[in-house]
């Protein structure tokens, strides 16, 4: 639909409703669906001799107001501002983690490359002297800068066109930010904790910080993933509709997460502390699991990284085979327990 | 025409969504076109808070919807009702058809004399 000669377009003022829509309550796919329903409003009034103008501002109050919408869909989507929110701020870190790469691993990393002399084969020089690192380091520096400016003045834009890019290619976006971030998380990990301990001795054992990097890295890289994936569904709109679509896979790999998160804890050597967040985690766990269709098989997928440990630490460990038993334990009476106290929720909600 | 209350339409929404899906699936556009078709237009949704009505039935598992590419290739989201959608229809339909009959029989009683 062209501008009329009045300059008015049609699509423009679809384009613009929409934009403000995304910025409510309203989940990508809501907007889709309201979207739709404009279209097909406008197409009926135009089948009856209206013009592209009249026919949007009939269509337009028709739908009602854009405060009003989203008021309504406010009580539906109670928490998807804040998982929108949630899930910006996970890119915001990732993108921040990628820069970090290209402009302080990156260069950093150049200074370490060698290549075989021309004049002599048994030497080695750099790739890079050093008035073409300054050069890159330079260029690095005005692209900043360039990319400061542009994000200052043109933030609004970017803000629509990235939430477009993440609604529109939400699965090849994911699936790349998994290959790509678990690569650029090990660079930083490596230049990072190799500068760290070139230069002093660190008070963790190697084990404890290649976890904690794991965990770092990993949950950074895997829940901006996954978020993403998840974004144009409705499941995000409220924590209890995530929890209510929750399958096997996604419990296998949150009980993962949990589990690495308390076996990060053994370095404290305090078993109180392993206890209570295997308590505040496990018991998470439960109360999501219970409010999901497959309780049950989700409950016995979501003790399973424990039970492996169990069963890891107590083979290979023996002198420690009542702390790894009594772990697995709490992990699993509280599994049940915030699963229990779901469900009961649930059927006293129901009831009512 | 009667102009029915902002609260009437609003407790009798989810009973009209239901029967409406009751007959088929449909999707947003269409249940306010039947909706609007059945009452003669004396029953219109506001547009916009149809949406949120029908993602509340969802949540309480009484429709289920699923995108589908129409056959005029365009991409829709249908709405369908479920075994426990149409137990709760039956229900409200009972409670209702109740309601009816007691207006109108007090409503047909004579006045009783004062005199």
């Amino acid at each position: 639909m062209e501008p009329t000669q009045t300059g008015f377009s049609l699509n423009k003022e679809i384009s613009n409703w929409q934009n403000i829509m995304l910025n409510g309550a309203l989940t990508p796919d809501d907007v889709t669906e309201l979207t739709q329903h404009l279209n097909d409003e406008i197409a009926e009034l135009q089948s009856k001799g209206l013009n592209d103008e009249e026919a949007w501002l009939i269509a337009r109050h028709r739908i009602g107001s854009p405060v009003m919408i989203n008021e309504e869909f406010e009580k539906v989507n109670p928490d998807f501002i804040a998982s929108r929110n949630w899930l910006m701020l996970f890119w915001g870190a990732t993108l921040f983690m990628i820069l970090q790469t290209l402009v302080i691993v990156g260069p950093g990393v150049l200074r370490f490359i060698v290549i075989r002399d021309n004049t002599d084969q048994r030497k080695l020089k750099p790739v890079m002297n050093d008035t073409t690192l300054q050069l890159i380091l330079w260029g690095l520096c005005i692209a900043l800068i360039i990319l400061l400016v542009v994000n200052l003045t043109r933030a609004n834009k970017i803000s629509v066109w990235f939430n477009k890019l993440l609604m529109d290619y939400s699965a090849p976006i994911s699936l790349m930010l998994i290959v790509a971030g678990s690569f650029i998380g090990f660079c930083n990990y490596a230049y990072v904790g190799d500068q760290l301990n070139g230069s002093s001795k660190f008070w963790m054992s190697k084990n404890a910080e290649d976890l904690l990097a794991i965990i770092f890295y990993g949950s950074l890289v895997f829940s901006t993933a996954y978020f993403t994936m998840r974004y144009r569904k409705q499941e995000l709109r409220s924590f209890r509709s995530f929890c209510n679509q929750i399958t096997w896979p996604v419990t296998l790999i949150m009980g993962m997460i949990f589990q690495l998160m308390v076996n990060s804890t053994y370095m404290f050597h305090l078993d109180v502390i392993s206890i209570i967040i295997t308590c505040a985690l496990f018991g998470l766990l439960g109360w999501m699991t219970g409010h999901s269709r497959t309780f049950i098989t989700n409950l016995l997928s979501a003790q399973t990284s424990a039970l492996a440990i169990f069963i890891f630490g107590f083979s290979v460990n023996p002198a420690s085979r009542l702390f790894f038993f009594m772990i697995y334990l709490v992990a699993l009476a509280t599994l049940i327990i915030g699963c229990f106290i779901s469900r009961r929720n649930n059927y006293q909600s129901q009831a009512a | 025409m009667t102009a029915l209350s902002k609260d009437l339409i609003a407790a009798s929404s989810i009973p009209i969504i239901l029967a409406v899906l009751n007959q088929g699936e449909s999707y947003g556009y269409e249940i306010i076109q039947k909706v609007k078709e059945t009452s003669k237009g004396m029953l219109q949704f506001s547009d916009g808070t149809l949406y949120p009505i029908l993602r509340k039935l969802e949540d309480k598992e009484l429709i289920v919807s699923e995108w589908r590419v129409a056959d005029n290739e365009k991409r829709r989201r249908y709405y369908r009702i479920t075994p426990k959608g149409h137990d709760h229809f039956k229900t409200e339909q009972t409670a209702l058809q109740l309601i009816n009959q007691l207006i109108t029989q007090l409503w047909n009683q004579p006045k009783p004399d004062l005199a």
